[in-house]
């Protein structure tokens, strides 16, 4: 069952502060946060969030088409290095 | 061929699939895909060379595979090889890598960088601050994350434009902007 519109998105309010204050200064910094569960807002976009995977923080940084997700989506859990050694035909792109 | 310990020099070949199991009694092979550009490479008539290793040398005791047929299934592709017509066929094929020669592999892109060409990348910061080595490479969404070591620790970073600013392939050095906090 969805969240109730009536509520908003949950976002959590340190984090929420810690950002509009960045904001307002115009400065940039990295955010720690354990708060996998606060979706992203606009005001998020361009900032690089530490999100916490439960072992280290994972630096996320946010852009326009992750806003109303979970910052938890974008760190996962377990990091997968990949099959295939390291001369896959895997590329990286900027 | 470079080996993994030599990730400088241009590798003669790639990896782009693995031969998981058999699948059926016609001498179908399941095949993991290995590569970010798949339809290049299962298509009938496209020529594989068997490898034994991940990242090792095409085996020599193994002759080449050639795609008879190919089929999208789950993640990955169910293939008929030339001359593997039965299940038994099929069963010697499991668990071979699947390697293409470095030509045949689809050029880059200009923001584009191979893993193997990453590893073992110098980073410095835009002032000329030298912050490590690439250790890894992780594949995320929305941005790949690369793990540096350097003298002050291990970081992660996000493969994100802004912060990534120049990757330099001949030079194999990675130019980064990071924010206040990403370094340790």
């Amino acid at each position: 069952m969805p969240r109730s519109l009536k509520k908003g998105p949950f976002i959590e309010e340190k984090l929420l502060r810690k950002v509009e204050a960045m904001n307002s200064m115009n400065t940039r910094s990295v955010i720690r946060t354990w708060s996998r569960a606060s979706t992203i807002s606009p005001e998020f976009v361009g900032h690089t969030i530490g999100v916490h995977n439960g072992n280290k923080f994972i630096p996320v940084y946010v852009t326009e088409n992750m806003v109303g997700h979970k910052l938890g989506e974008f760190a996962p859990t377990r990091l997968f290095r990949g099959h295939g050694g390291k001369l896959a035909d895997k590329r990286s792109r900027r | 061929m470079t080996s993994e310990g030599d990730p400088g020099r241009q590798p003669s070949h790639l990896v782009v699939g693995h031969l998981n199991k058999p699948h059926g009694t016609k001498g179908e092979v399941f095949v993991w895909p290995l590569t970010d550009h798949p339809g290049s490479h299962f298509a009938p008539g496209v020529v594989h060379l068997p490898a034994i290793d991940e990242a090792r040398e095409p085996a020599d005791s193994l002759p080449p595979l050639e795609i008879e047929s190919v089929r999208p299934y789950r993640k990955g592709f169910l293939a008929k090889f030339a001359g593997v017509d039965d299940r038994d066929g099929a069963e010697r094929l499991r668990g071979l890598y699947l390697l293409r020669p470095f030509d045949a592999i689809d050029p880059l892109a200009d923001d584009e960088i191979f893993y193997h060409q990453l590893l073992g990348a110098d980073v410095t910061t835009v002032d000329g601050v030298a912050v490590g080595e690439v250790t890894e490479v992780y594949s995320l969404k929305p941005a790949d994350l690369l793990q540096v070591a350097g003298p002050n620790g291990e970081a992660l970073i996000p493969m994100a434009p802004e912060i990534v600013v120049e990757i330099d392939r001949e030079r194999r050095r990675v130019v980064v902007d990071p924010p206040e906090g990403l370094l340790p």
